[in-house]
């Protein structure tokens, strides 16, 4: 029989093991590619388990998650790319929004995740677009955030289910292993 | 929600916030030098990005044979009607041997520049989602004698240079990007120009030669390679001219460049840590 310590080091460490095998899905070149379009695949990990977790769990999944994505950034001499921690930062946040959300206010459910990855992802993208690229005044810049900010952000929705289910599913395994 | 916010894991997560602030303003102080963080995460996640970019490499080539068979057939017949091309070329024999005189002075990059120093190195995972111009990085950092503004560049001719560095990783902005200006020259005419990207022609995987004198003789066809200077040695390739068409102001010529190099395809490059002249203005 183990103890409830045991098992709650055993689930964030699969947890972490899930963030670390999305984060691969999402750096791996050619991988998950459509039309040069790639999904985020940590940044709905980090809501699922901020929405089953809490706040708490889920600001500092949120802010690993985004550190992920910060140390993937290319920065760009001259102006544009975002600031290392900007994604550790607004990740983090919208993770504890969606754990307070869920605590107070909304329910757990598939729906709730895809409305929260997609304000996450939107305000995300938007200001990552407009620090990086926006405010610079390249040309046709606009196009950038139609052909590129916003397919990420509806990819990264249709990834979402497999992502929700599959943090339901380890939570739930081990909700009933505590149980017992 | 009171209670949340008198707690002490408000305060935590408040806490945390406040890092990931600090680690911004650090970035904005240490430039294009990973900050620590940076460098402990990017430690951390080489390998991992190593080892899935091993598995990535290994199950594309295995399906491109069978998936890109119509592909390679496309190639053929283009390379085919290339081939009629050249040796239509051929009749004009004094051009044709201007330009591989000049062809033979950039062709050898080590024996071009016999004073510098170059690295090789793998690229380990790609920009994030969002960057539309192939930024990656690339498995040498500090330790590696790699540096900030180093270029970048493959056999094929030049990829860009170094934006970040790390302890073990660098990053790399490509030529098809927004903020990238590379001092290029023609090889055939001589003239001289700037290199850098665009939105749209990014998407095409092309990039822009600007500031062209309105009587400029550059033509398609032509080759275009670095001028020189405190950034990139004299002579590394960038591109072969596909276009050249009046600025959008009116008063110079652009010309719209194919890099030798596949930019979003590429898996290794060289990096020159030294060369004569490096940094100086």
């Amino acid at each position: 029989m183990k103890s409830t310590k045991t098992i709650q080091i055993l689930k964030h460490v699969v947890y972490a093991l899930l963030l670390a095998l999305f984060y691969v899905a999402q750096t791996t070149p050619g991988l998950f590619v459509i039309a040069g379009v790639k999904p985020m695949w940590v940044v709905p990990v980090a809501i699922a388990i901020a929405m089953y977790e809490g706040e708490f769990v889920g600001g500092i999944y949120g802010a690993a998650a985004g550190l992920l994505c910060d140390a993937g950034t290319v920065p760009r001499a001259g102006g544009g790319a975002v600031l290392f921690g900007f994604n550790g930062f607004f990740v983090c946040l919208f993770c504890i929004a969606a754990g307070l959300l869920i605590i107070y206010l909304l329910r757990c459910n598939l729906l709730g995740c895809m409305l929260f990855v997609a304000v996450t992802m939107l305000a995300r993208g938007s200001l990552e677009f407009l620090f990086a690229y926006g405010m610079w005044g390249h040309e046709n810049v606009w196009k950038l955030y139609v052909y590129y900010t916003i397919p990420v952000i509806v990819y990264t929705l249709v990834i979402t289910p497999l992502v929700f289910w599959s943090v339901g599913k380890i939570f739930r395994k081990f909700e009933i292993m505590l149980e017992r | 929600m009171k209670d949340f916010f008198k707690g002490v894991r408000f305060k935590i997560l408040i806490a945390i916030l406040t890092v990931m602030i600090g680690f911004m303003i650090m970035a904005v102080y240490t430039g294009g030098t990973a900050s620590l963080v940076s460098q402990i995460v990017s430690i951390v996640v080489e390998p991992v990005q190593r080892l899935s970019s091993d598995l990535s490499g290994r199950f594309s080539d295995f399906f491109d044979k069978f998936l890109n068979a119509g592909e390679i057939q496309r190639q053929n017949e283009v390379m085919r009607e290339q081939i009629i091309e050249y040796q239509r070329q051929l009749v004009d024999y004094e051009r044709i041997k201007h330009e591989y005189e000049q062809l033979q002075k950039i062709g050898d990059i080590r024996e071009q520049w016999p004073d510098s120093d170059i690295s090789t190195a793998a690229v380990i995972s790609r920009g994030p989602p969002s960057d539309p111009f192939g930024g990656f990085t690339i498995d040498k950092g500090t330790l590696d004698d790699i540096a900030l503004y180093d270029p970048v560049f493959t056999e094929a001719g030049l990829v860009g240079y170094i934006t970040e560095v790390g302890l073990t990783t660098s990053k790399v902005v490509t030529l098809l990007d927004v903020n990238i200006n590379v001092g290029a020259a023609n090889i055939t005419t001589r003239e001289v120009g700037n290199v850098t990207g665009t939105v749209d022609l990014a998407a095409e995987g092309l990039c822009r030669m600007e500031y062209l004198l309105r009587e400029s003789e550059t033509a398609p066809g032509h080759i275009i390679v670095t001028s020189g200077g405190s950034l990139y040695p004299k002579g590394i390739v960038i591109g072969e001219v596909v276009e050249v068409t009046a600025s959008s102001r009116g008063n110079s010529l652009e010309a719209t460049i194919r890099p030798t190099v596949e930019v979003k395809n590429i898996k290794d490059v060289f990096v020159i840590t030294r060369f004569e002249g490096q940094g100086i203005e």
